[in-house]
């Protein structure tokens, strides 16, 4: 099973080639590329284990709470990625500066909206680690 | 519509903040979880995906804080240069994360498995544990219900010892290290190579031995310790393991067995009884010392032999088989198994026995044997014939007695009147001659009374002392005179002294030499052999103390066995001519000074006659005797008294005594007697002596008469007078009181002789 993703990783990379050369240069649009593919991984390899977890069937205290962790990490994961890809789409115009500093977003739209929300991941991000924290907790309470 | 930004930084801000904290613990949580089963693969897994979620957390949630810091520091361009750091740090904790997520199910098979093995390894181990256990609790049990066992090691050290060990050898308190065998039960062998570990160690594979230990009760325990080698899982000498049996019970059972043994056998020895054990069928086992003696046979001699061939009963049916015969022997009532039985010895001689028997039984009660026990009752068949011989001759003495008491008294009368006639007749007169026979025919009728009561103990003896030489010379020489028959004499030297009737002792010899000198008819020599002998203990013949011997010996035609025993049978006789009374009579005497005879003879080749009378230790006086020769017609003087019932004999003896010159006083009974005593010294006129019958019918007697007169007067001379010759009072006539004694019938003779002694 992990041979089909790391197969699965080097199609998506193959997908888009760019120019072979004999020492290849790395531009700035690799850093997004390379980020985004780690967050594919990632998202690939939580639902792989929710998919182990499923298949064992372990229900015990404390694996519910980690299961929730997991979905919430996917949902986190497909947050950023869907902000990172949007990123590249939002034009500069749609930030408002105020003294040099960014003070806020010209929402024109669900488009817009969606941008705005990728920005607060960290509403999934800790509800996950305290699901994490919570599993955590119960498995060593039962030990 | 512009929404405004501080929210995102808010959000990015706190939301990195907590998602720091809450990193922080669930690392802290992880790596709890873990330590409580550090072995626990899974966990290790778990925990090492948490940190990399954790690292993930950190790293974005430090590079967010950053950047937000920096951005409103006015640092933009610090940003810029650490962002794509951040960026690829970032990147690179996704493929962490992914890396460690792939090996979940790796992971969990493998905990699955792992989990697996450990539970039925514990399982296992439980199952293990808990046979283990109960094979503990059993050896438990059965070390503790065992008698005494110890477990030492190869340094003397007990290692492990049941409560009964230590009930008999306690523990040594306040012990802080294990203690040594040598200090719990020290003994003999500690310390030297015969140690049973040692000897195990040697190589030795079992040692027994048997030792005495003093219990807390004071008594005495007996042990058998076997030692043999305790290896360990290896097969390696570890040590020994001791086991104590107590054998206290056997020991002691033991010893008291052969104690009883002991006794039984000191008993089977000791006693005087025969007793003889057989198996079923008749061949002898055992033999004891009473057996030896009366069959002659020795124990070595006779295992193995058949019963009849030792207890051999010569009137025993052949045709009954030996186990028939032990039957009957076993089956007899007491009363014809007591009868004497012929039993002919070893040697061939006789012995009489009378024998019972009984089955021995085996555990089972299956009879195993027979004992028979058995005594020799030859002497005391003697014994019994002459008890019987005793009493026929007192039945018949004392029909004797009777008879001869009346007959003395008309016998006085007659001899008595002969003499008064004769002594009126000149001795030319025919008459004189007439009285004179009938005078010698009341003399052989006189005998003949006297030899009736001396048969029947009549003849109680009147014992003087005297030597058995003179009489036994005299007696024989008078026997034998004129015949051709002749006497030699052996006597001791140192012959002792005896008290003895002189004349019935004379009779005796008399009638000894006699049947000798009969019995050789063609002549030749009677041995008489005289001894001392000390009887050493009392037997039913004769009682202890010292005998003279004496033993007349003929070679003669000897008597038969089938007459030997009746010879002493009165009215027994052979010869045509014979009264049979002598032998009779001579039994008597000697019996009556308490002496014993007894014959031994073999046809044909003579006999011999062995009496035996008391001995004394006084001595005769060279002139003891001394006869007073008087002349027959001396004349006395004064008044004297005769005291007879019978009206003849008062008659007769105051005739004689008036022929003598004494003036005479007649009385009928002795209160008579004692009243005309007391008048005539009343009177001046005393009585010079009292002539006083023993036995008057109805009245006062002799004896008690006596008793009267010598309160008047002490120095009276009293006679007595009687045909009771067995009288204690005419044998020991100065006890009463007497002067003397005078044996009806008497003689003018003997009537004067006795006023002699009485007046000399």
């Amino acid at each position: 099973m992990p041979i089909f993703f790391y197969l699965a990783a080097a199609v998506i990379l193959l997908a888009r080639p760019s120019s072979a050369l004999a020492l290849q240069a790395h531009g700035g649009a690799e850093g997004l590329v390379a980020h985004q593919i780690g967050h594919l991984l990632f998202t690939l390899a939580i639902a792989y284990l929710l998919y182990e977890i499923h298949k064992s069937r372990i229900e015990n205290h404390g694996w519910r709470e980690f299961k929730y962790f997991l979905w919430l990490l996917i949902c986190w994961n497909l947050l950023t990625f869907t902000g990172h890809w949007m990123r590249e789409f939002v034009g500069p115009g749609k930030f408002v500066m105020a003294d040099g500093r960014l003070a806020g977003m010209s929402v024109d739209g669900a488009w817009d909206f969606l941008f705005y929300l990728t920005r607060l991941d960290h509403l999934l991000l800790v509800p996950a680690f305290f699901m994490l924290f919570l599993a955590l907790r119960e498995w060593r309470r039962r030990s | 519509m512009i929404f405004s930004w501080t929210p995102v930084v808010v959000a990015d801000m706190g939301g990195s903040l907590a998602t720091v904290i809450l990193a922080v613990f669930c690392a802290y949580y992880s790596f709890k979880w873990h330590q409580a089963r550090a072995n626990d693969i899974f966990r290790h897994y778990i925990c090492l995906l948490t940190i990399t979620f954790v690292l993930f957390a950190v790293s974005r949630s430090v590079g967010h804080l950053l950047k937000q810091i920096l951005q409103l520091s006015d640092l933009n361009h610090v940003w810029a240069a650490i962002s794509p750091f951040s960026g690829a740090v970032n990147t690179a904790t996704f493929v962490i994360v992914a890396s460690f997520s792939l090996y979940f199910n790796r992971m969990q098979k493998v905990h699955t498995e792992i989990e697996g093995y450990k539970t039925g390894l514990e399982k296992l181990v439980e199952e293990r544990t808990r046979q283990l256990a109960e094979a503990n609790l059993r050896l438990e049990t059965v070390l503790e219900s065992a008698n005494p066992i110890c477990l030492m090691n190869l340094d003397f050290e007990i290692l492990r010892a049941n409560k009964a060990y230590y009930d008999i050898w306690p523990k040594t308190a306040g012990r802080g290290k294990p203690l040594k065998c040598f200090e719990s039960r020290p003994g003999a062998s500690c310390n030297t190579p015969a140690c049973p570990i040692n000897q195990i160690a040697a190589g030795k594979q079992e040692m027994v031995n048997q030792f005495s230990k003093e219990l807390a009760d004071g008594k005495s325990g007996e042990f058998i310790i076997t030692a043999r080698p305790f290896r360990d899982a290896s097969g390696n000498l570890a040590g020994i393991v001791e086991s104590f049996q107590d054998i206290t019970t056997q020991v002691n059972a033991t010893r008291e067995l052969l104690a009883e043994r002991e006794q039984l056998g000191v008993t089977l020895r000791s006693i005087g009884d025969g007793v003889i054990t057989t198996d079923i069928g008749g061949t002898i086992v055992l033999l004891n010392k009473g057996a030896e003696k009366i069959t002659g046979w020795s124990q070595s001699e006779v295992v193995g032999r058949k019963l009849d061939e030792v207890f051999n009963l010569p009137d025993r049916d052949p045709g009954v088989t030996v186990e028939n015969w032990l039957k009957e022997i076993c089956y007899q009532d007491s009363v014809s198994g007591g009868a004497p039985k012929r039993l002919k010895k070893k040697d061939g001689s006789v012995r009489l026995v009378s024998e019972n028997g009984a089955f021995i039984r085996n555990m089972e009660s299956e009879i195993a044997g027979v004992v028979l026990v058995f005594r020799d009752v030859t002497e005391k068949s003697k014994t019994e014939e002459e008890l019987s011989k005793i009493k026929k001759l007192e039945s018949l003495g004392i029909l004797a007695g009777g008879i001869a008491h009346d007959f003395n008294n008309i016998l006085t009368a007659i001899m008595g009147n002969i003499s008064l006639a004769r002594l009126r007749m000149e001795s030319s007169d025919e008459r004189y001659q007439l009285l004179s026979s009938a005078e010698k025919a009341c003399d052989r009728a006189k005998n003949l009374t006297h030899q009736l009561l001396t048969f029947a103990k009549g003849g109680e003896p009147i014992k003087n002392l005297a030597t058995i030489k003179e009489i036994i010379e005299d007696s024989a020489g008078f026997v034998l005179r004129g015949s051709n028959v002749q006497c030699d004499y052996v006597f001791a030297d140192d012959l002792w002294n005896v008290e003895v009737d002189k004349g019935q002792i004379s009779q005796v010899v008399q009638n000894i030499i006699l049947n000798a000198s009969a019995a050789m008819a063609g002549g030749g020599t009677i041995t008489v052999k005289c001894a001392n002998h000390y009887h050493h203990r009392d037997t039913a013949v004769l009682k202890a103390g010292p005998y003279v011997k004496v033993s007349i010996s003929d070679r003669g035609s000897g008597i038969p066995g089938e007459q030997l025993e009746k010879i002493f049978d009165p009215f027994f006789t052979t010869k045509k001519t014979g009264s049979g009374l002598g032998l009779a009579i001579t039994y008597s005497i000697i019996t009556s000074h308490g002496g014993h005879i007894e014959v031994a003879s073999e046809p044909g080749v003579g006999s011999t006659f062995t009496f035996y009378l008391p001995a004394s230790v006084k001595t005769v006086r060279a002139d003891g005797h001394k006869e007073r020769a008087e002349a027959l017609n001396a004349k006395g003087s004064g008044r004297i008294m005769i005291m007879d019932d019978d009206e003849m004999i008062r008659e007769l003896v105051a005739n004689m005594l008036a022929g003598f010159g004494y003036e005479v006083v007649a009385v009928r009974d002795g209160t008579e007697a004692v009243c005309l005593y007391r008048e005539a010294m009343a009177g001046g006129e005393p009585i010079a002596a009292v002539i006083m019958d023993l036995t008057i019918p109805g009245g006062m007697g002799g004896k008690d008469a006596a008793r009267e007169i010598h309160k008047i007067d002490p120095e009276a001379r009293l006679i007595v007078a009687s045909g009771y010759s067995n009288d204690p009072v005419m044998a020991g006539y100065r006890d009463y009181g007497f002067s003397a004694a005078m044996i009806k019938p008497f003689r003018l003779e003997d009537l004067q002789k006795v006023l002699r002694q009485v007046f000399s």
